[in-house]
């Protein structure tokens, strides 16, 4: 890290201490929602391979810190769901199962937010790292060999040579919060997150990526001191 | 200075968006495809490219490969120079030097079933590759060689001094033994005919112009005729059930040249049905021991395809419905003598050869293990699929339940259940072999199984089942291979599930075929052990 950056990390930051407590604040949260995933996939030659979005739910603290009434940095320890759909046309049409797949992420946002003294619209913007927890398919699998469908619920072997455990993307938000106390709000936010890390390792000489990237509908609560 | 940051950082997400690389762009090799193959026809090299990118998509167990040391990267680097170099030569690449360079790279394979055929763009002709075979050879020559030249079909002897081996009842059917037969008395017939015609023709001053074509096509025939006798006679029975479609092959071609000569020379030539021909059972022997031990000997595995009603000649006079009734009857005895003697309290035990059976039809398990099972199906193992382009994209584990008989029957869950194989026990007989050693009544005596557990589905048209396994039409594309999609996971001691691809089933009870004791005394210790077992239980 370059002298400069630290310097000017340092300053912010004591220029932040010494704001007046009204805009200065701490908070502390908790939110949960439900999240819905999209499976970004090049399924080639795989003409009847459909690969659709699937619907999850996430759960999260987060602290926040406020140096004016405008500006935070929140950040978070979310547990969240990013599931996909499997599942085929045609007579494999008994191929339809979810991909269940838990992750453990931390996003690190900048909160702008506008508006009154009790309710106020808001933005998140950062980064969020994570990393996968474990994967499980439920739903219905079409077994060819005996001509017959069958239902499905068993836990995803991650392979360690080819799943990649860790995530790395963008994280943004767009939020209201209504301060009903003095020291309490709620708020209610879409969140986005953008992964740039593939759920597939690059282990082969040939080149595939798979990507999620998930929206979610949360609500919350916060206690400012 | 609000306005400002906001617009940073849209700005920003929208830039670092782009950040996403993009995967290759890949064809399909599942069947004939003027573009997948284009470089294939082209070049060694683009050749070796499709063969690694096929390989690299279709094989089901790289995680398996991997556990043994192989980088099939490391060998798209390695061997791609060495194809490039055979493009640049100006010598002709001869078929052998090509068969060399693959056979190092498949070598390390170790799919039960893989074969592949590569063709030879200088030559024209292709090679072929079947990597398991060569492994078996190469770490058992001593039992496969045993095999190869002794014996297929186990014979029961009968001797009087036997004692405790004498078999009591015995009944047999082989299609082998019919084609044979029919090969073997047409063309024995057809040498006598044409020689007792050259002599007529010789004696008469020789052949002249209403004759010659005749005299000369009748010498042709003898000649052909005669070498595909010298063959039957000569070879054992392990290089006739091997070299079974050679040997049709070159009678049909006779039976298509030689025809018209029938009229003028008194030749007979009798088709060999085809059904006969196809058959994938070959053989199939009951017999009842001493002790009331029932004992089911099978050649391969089509028995379906005679009971089923669907597959059943309906020409009575033909050769293959006779065959098609002693099938059925000799299975019935088989089974029938386990309902009464379980039923009676005196059964000794059974006994399931599959020796030397390479494989076949797997409902046949409900006329075969499965008849000794509760009705319902038994959960043998489970099978792993590939779903993906990616070398370890596989789909969740499918439970693979093996059919079992449907009729009343009875539950053989008190007696011992031996299943004999050995190293030429392959597929669905070594699919066999582990549902007995899997029965808490079951032992398998004899040598370790070939390990070619996986299922295939090789035709062109079932590719997009998974878009995985057998790739490319043989004899047409210049890369084939003939690749199982249906990867078997067998449960171990522990329960823990394994892939035996290149390996097999050990045996419960070591041991291998005497083959002195076989070649001197004609006696089969193998047997001999399992009736011992049973007789001790």
């Amino acid at each position: 890290m370059k002298p400069e950056f630290l310097r000017a990390l340092l300053l912010l930051s004591i220029f932040s201490f010494h704001l007046s407590p009204l805009q200065a604040q701490w908070r502390i949260g908790a939110s949960g929602g439900a999240t819905y995933n999209w499976y970004s996939i090049d399924t080639h030659y795989q003409t009847d391979f459909r690969y659709d979005g699937a619907w999850g739910w996430n759960a999260a603290v987060f602290t926040q810190y406020n140096f004016f009434d405008w500006l935070g940095l929140r950040a978070e320890i979310e547990a969240t769901e990013r599931n996909h759909r499997f599942r085929r046309t045609g007579i494999f049409t008994g191929t339809n199962y979810t991909v269940h797949n838990t992750y453990l992420q931390v996003p690190v946002m900048v909160q702008f937010s506008f508006g009154g003294k009790k309710v106020r619209g808001f933005v998140d913007a950062g980064v969020y790292a994570g990393c996968w927890l474990a994967g499980r398919y439920k739903g219905t699998n079409y077994d060819m060999i005996v001509n017959a469908t069958y239902s499905l619920d068993e836990p995803y072997i991650f392979q360690s040579k080819k799943d990649q455990r860790a995530d790395f993307g963008l994280a943004g938000g767009l939020g209201i919060e209504y301060r009903f106390l003095e020291h309490w709000a709620i708020h209610a936010e879409g969140r986005c997150y953008y992964s740039f890390i593939s759920t597939v390792k690059p282990y082969m000489e040939i080149k595939d990526y798979r990507f999620n990237t998930t929206v979610g509908i949360q609500a919350g609560f916060s206690y400012i001191f | 200075m609000k306005r400002t940051i906001f617009l940073l950082a849209a700005v920003s997400a929208l830039a670092l968006t782009s950040c996403r690389p993009q995967s290759d762009d890949l064809l399909s090799y599942g069947q004939n495809d003027v573009q997948a193959f284009y470089d294939a026809n082209n070049s060694f090299a683009g050749e070796f490219k499709t063969f690694w990118t096929a390989i690299n998509e279709n094989y089901g167990i790289w995680d398996y490969e991997e556990s043994f040391g192989t980088d099939w990267d490391a060998v798209y680097r390695t061997y791609l120079p060495k194809f490039e170099e055979l493009d640049k030569r100006k010598n002709k690449v001869t078929d052998d030097e090509l068969k060399d360079l693959y056979q190092q790279i498949t070598d390390t394979l170790h799919d039960g079933h893989l074969s592949m055929a590569i063709k030879n763009l200088h030559t024209g002709k292709y090679i072929n590759l079947n990597p398991n075979t060569r492994r078996v050879e190469r770490e058992r020559w001593q039992e496969w060689e045993d095999l190869s030249n002794n014996r297929t079909d186990l014979h029961l002897y009968l001797t009087p001094e036997a004692g405790a081996y004498q078999v009591k009842e015995y009944d047999a059917a082989s299609s082998n033994t019919i084609v044979y037969a029919l090969i073997d008395t047409t063309l024995t017939h057809a040498v006598q005919a044409v020689d007792a015609y050259i002599a007529m023709v010789d004696a008469a001053g020789g052949p002249n112009s209403t004759n010659d074509s005749v005299y000369a096509a009748a010498q042709l025939l003898k000649t052909d005729a005669e070498e595909i006798l010298t063959i039957m006679h000569t070879a054992s029975n392990a290089i006739l059930t091997s070299w079974k479609s050679v040997i049709v092959g070159k009678y049909k071609k006779i039976y298509d040249k030689y025809a018209f000569v029938g009229k003028q020379t008194g030749v007979t030539i009798l088709p060999v049905e085809g059904e006969l021909n196809e058959d994938i059972l070959g053989s199939i022997e009951y017999a009842l021991f001493d002790g009331n031990i029932a004992y089911m000997r099978l050649g391969g595995f089509g028995l379906t395809l005679h009971f089923d009603s669907a597959y059943q000649t309906k020409d009575s006079a033909s050769m293959y419905f006779a065959y098609q009734q002693a099938v059925k009857r000799t299975w019935q005895r088989w089974f029938d003598a386990i309902q009464v003697h379980h039923k009676a309290g005196d059964l000794g035990g059974i006994i399931i050869d599959v020796r030397h059976n390479s494989g076949g039809a797997v409902p046949d398990y409900q006329w075969v293990v499965g008849a000794l099972l509760p009705s319902g199906g038994w959960h043998s193992h489970t099978l792993r699929m590939k779903n993906g382009i990616g070398r370890l994209d596989y789909g969740p584990l499918t439970p693979f339940n093996m059919q079992t008989y449907k009729g009343e029957h009875e539950v053989i869950n008190d007696r011992p259940i031996v299943v004999l194989a050995n190293c030429k026990s392959i597929s669905m007989a070594e699919n066999t072999t582990y549902g007995v050693k899997a029965q808490p009544n079951g032992c398998f005596i004899g040598t370790r199984t070939y390990g070619g557990l996986s299922a295939l589905a090789p035709d062109p048209e079932n590719y997009s089942d998974n878009y995985s396994g057998a790739f490319g039409v043989s004899g047409v594309t210049p890369v084939y291979g003939y690749v199982p999609k249906f990867i078997g996971l067998y449960p171990n001691e522990n329960g823990d599930s394994r892939i035996v691809e290149g390996y097999g089933f050990e045996p419960d009870i070591e041991c291998p075929l005497d083959v002195n004791l076989w070649q001197t005394q004609g006696r089969d210790n193998q047997l001999e052990k399992a009736v011992d077992y049973i007789h001790a239980k």
